[in-house]
């Protein structure tokens, strides 16, 4: 009798147990499937912004705007030089600073300042 | 209620229940009972709705799994997308369901674009399960359609190519038929893989391909051109940078381009170049012995081969050496430079560097030369000046990498080389040749009597030869309709990149003083192109005196005037 009481509650919780794995796993695969379409959407999305970016971002598109808005022009190759063609610092005293020309446009502060 | 029988019944049987206690009992067990059958009802609701829910929503994750296996996509060298695909909602309705066709079409024509009332009851009464009747949708006419709540009307997701750089490399994209099947260029010839969903990445640069494709389309207005193309090659890997051919085409609307727009002049068309075919020949001049540089070739009279005479632009009075030969133009002289090679050497060489058959690009927009079958002495001698075979620009340009490069004939390609990838690599020409043969292309661009002086772009060393050709026609030469063309290597001294431009059919104009040649069309536009391509591709202007550059330079040549040596060019 206890035998039979014992084996029924075995099984009953074996049953228990399988049905909830059995649940477990269709709840899983539903979250799966939930997240496969929130991926898919996500990736439509970004499907869709990246078409608009690389429409936006013709170089076509960004010459006459960089042109049109900037005044930016192809560079000169007199605006490039390698670094060692740059010449190093040099330290000035205060003698040589008087034979710099200055830029006109600016050689009136520099004389106030002399003052 | 002691009556003596009851004693008896007190003494057999047990007590009886209270009424009411057992009442209470009775009332408790049905409760429970009553709950239980209401959990195990509620249980079985929940599940089936669980369990429908579950289906729908597996339904829907089979459709997202069908969106995400969708056309791979095109990127250029430096992963920008070229050609993509937007998700779109496809219209579609089964007549069968639809109870009232006319009212159905009445609700359904003012939200719908190619659709009237009149077609869509056509469409709509038809003996089909499946009509479709908007491809795309819009997602607010999506909405204002579900509203209408017409039933058998359905949506469908879908996905439909774009092209969002528009014109450019459009040849070289190519397209998609209405089933997303590739039916022109690297669509068709990659559509296995991206049909599979893989990316394919081009070995074309955007930024480079634009500059090229707009300084071609403003030589071809200025000159009132027929069309043109230009090609950027990377000598030492193969690489196609930039592949351009005009008139092109909005991929985005195919159906709109014509067929001179879908033709690709770069790969597909066949030019006879004209004098930039000089470049191969002093080449092969040079490699097989035939001419050393400083050997000097008789040029002042015409030279007849078998019905034909040939005749300089500029006739010269003076035997000219094998640089000022390329320099001045001199056909006289690249003839007697090709009888001095031979028929049998020539034609070797000239296969060797591809030009007798199709270019292996990844696109089936290709085709093969049109060349003699029998080499004959006028062969040799029109081919030293690039007549007598049609080749594409891009073979032009692959077979001047080769000889102004490091000698070395690379498989040219269309794809983004990966690391460790191997190409074909022939040896063709020998170093010292190559180098000859750039530092007397650098002469054709910096001497003060060169055809090429318009494509100087100072301290970009850029190299070249110019080719004006008379185009074929029934029966002879069209004196009046020119292909001008440019080619040109950059950095001399560093070989890294070689340009091609074509123009189709320039008009002498008055700002050209009514020139249309290669030197007036087709020169300006590599000097502009070497300006603003040089910063991007990281190419930094040197000082073309320094004594660092000019050992990299062959410069033992004299040019024109005995005295006057190269010390000064």
């Amino acid at each position: 009798m206890r035998l039979i009481l014992l084996s029924a509650l075995i099984l009953v919780g074996l049953g228990t147990t399988l049905y909830q794995v059995k649940t477990g796993i269709d709840e899983r695969q539903d979250r799966l499937h939930r997240l496969e379409l929130r991926i898919a959407d996500t990736k439509r999305d970004i499907a869709v912004l990246e078409a608009e970016w690389a429409y936006l971002s013709r170089p076509e598109r960004v010459m006459t705007l960089s042109g049109d808005l900037l005044q930016m022009k192809p560079i000169g190759q007199d605006r490039i030089l390698p670094l060692d063609a740059i010449p190093m610092r040099i330290e000035f005293g205060q003698a040589d600073l008087k034979k710099i020309v200055f830029n006109p446009a600016i050689q009136p502060k520099k004389k106030d300042q002399a003052e | 209620m002691n009556s003596p029988l009851q004693k008896l019944r007190r003494l057999i049987l047990p007590p009886r229940p209270d009424p009411a206690r057992s009442r209470r009992i009775a009332e408790g067990r049905l409760m429970i009972g009553c709950l239980v059958a209401f959990g195990i009802f509620i249980t079985i609701g929940v599940r089936i709705v669980g369990l429908a829910d579950a289906s729908a929503s597996t339904r829907l994750a089979k459709s997202a799994a069908a969106i995400t296996t969708e056309r791979g996509r095109i990127l250029d060298r430096k992963g920008r997308l070229l050609a993509g695909n937007l998700p779109i909602t496809v219209l579609h309705a089964d007549p069968s369901e639809i109870m009232d066709a006319r009212d159905a079409a009445a609700k359904l024509a003012p939200l719908l674009t190619q659709h009237d009332h009149a077609s869509l009851t056509k469409l709509l009464t038809k003996k089909t399960r499946y009509v479709e009747l908007d491809r795309q949708l819009p997602p607010k006419r999506h909405a204002q359609i579900l509203q209408l709540g017409i039933p058998g009307v359905y949506f469908a997701k879908g996905a439909v190519r774009v092209y969002p750089r528009e014109y450019a490399a459009a040849h070289i994209l190519g397209h998609v038929d209405t089933d997303n099947i590739g039916i022109a260029g690297i669509e068709k010839s990659m559509n296995a893989k991206l049909a599979a969903g893989e990316d394919v990445t081009l070995s074309i640069d955007l930024g480079l391909q634009a500059v090229i494709r707009r300084e071609i389309q403003q030589q071809i207005d200025s000159f009132e051109a027929i069309g043109g193309a230009g090609i950027l090659l990377d000598i030492k890997s193969g690489e196609m940078l930039a592949v351009a051919s005009l008139p092109d085409f909005n991929p985005n609307q195919f159906a709109l381009a014509n067929d001179d727009m879908r033709f690709n002049r770069a790969t597909k068309g066949l030019y006879e170049m004209g004098s930039t075919f000089k470049v191969l020949n002093t080449a092969i001049a040079l490699e097989s012995g035939a001419a050393t540089t400083n050997q000097r070739f008789e040029v002042s009279k015409p030279m007849r081969v078998s019905r034909f005479t040939i005749t300089d632009y500029h006739p010269h009075n003076k035997p000219l050496n094998v640089p000022e030969i390329l320099i001045y133009s001199s056909n006289i002289g690249s003839a007697r430079m090709a009888e001095a090679i031979g028929a049998e050497t020539q034609r070797a060489f000239i296969d060797k560097l591809g030009l007798l058959d199709r270019l292996e690009l990844e696109i089936p927009e290709i085709s093969r030369p049109l060349s003699p079958k029998s080499w004959h002495r006028t062969t040799t001698v029109t081919v030293s000046y690039g007549h007598g075979i049609s080749i594409s620009p891009a073979h032009l340009a692959s077979a001047v990498a080769a000889a102004s490069g490091n000698g070395h004939w690379i498989q040219p390609t269309l794809l983004k080389r990966q690391t460790g990838d191997n190409p074909l690599r022939l040896r063709v020409f020998s170093e010292k040749t190559a180098r000859a043969v750039r530092s007397m292309m650098r002469l054709v661009v910096s001497h003060e009597d060169g055809t090429g002086n318009f494509a100087e772009a100072r301290g970009y060393m850029v190299g070249g030869k110019t080719g004006t050709a008379e185009k074929i026609q029934v029966g002879g030469y069209n004196k009046k309709a020119n292909l001008a063309t440019f080619v040109a290597t950059f950095p001399v001294h560093d070989p890294r990149y070689v340009i091609v431009i074509l123009v189709d059919e320039p008009k002498g104009q008055k700002h050209s003083h009514g020139y249309a040649t290669a030197g007036w069309v087709a020169a300006p536009a590599i000097r502009r192109i070497v300006e603003q391509i040089a910063p991007m591709l990281g190419v930094l202007p040197v000082d073309e005196q320094s004594p660092l550059i000019r050992q990299k330079l062959l410069l033992d040549f004299t040019i024109g005037n005995e005295e006057a040596t190269l010390a000064s060019y």
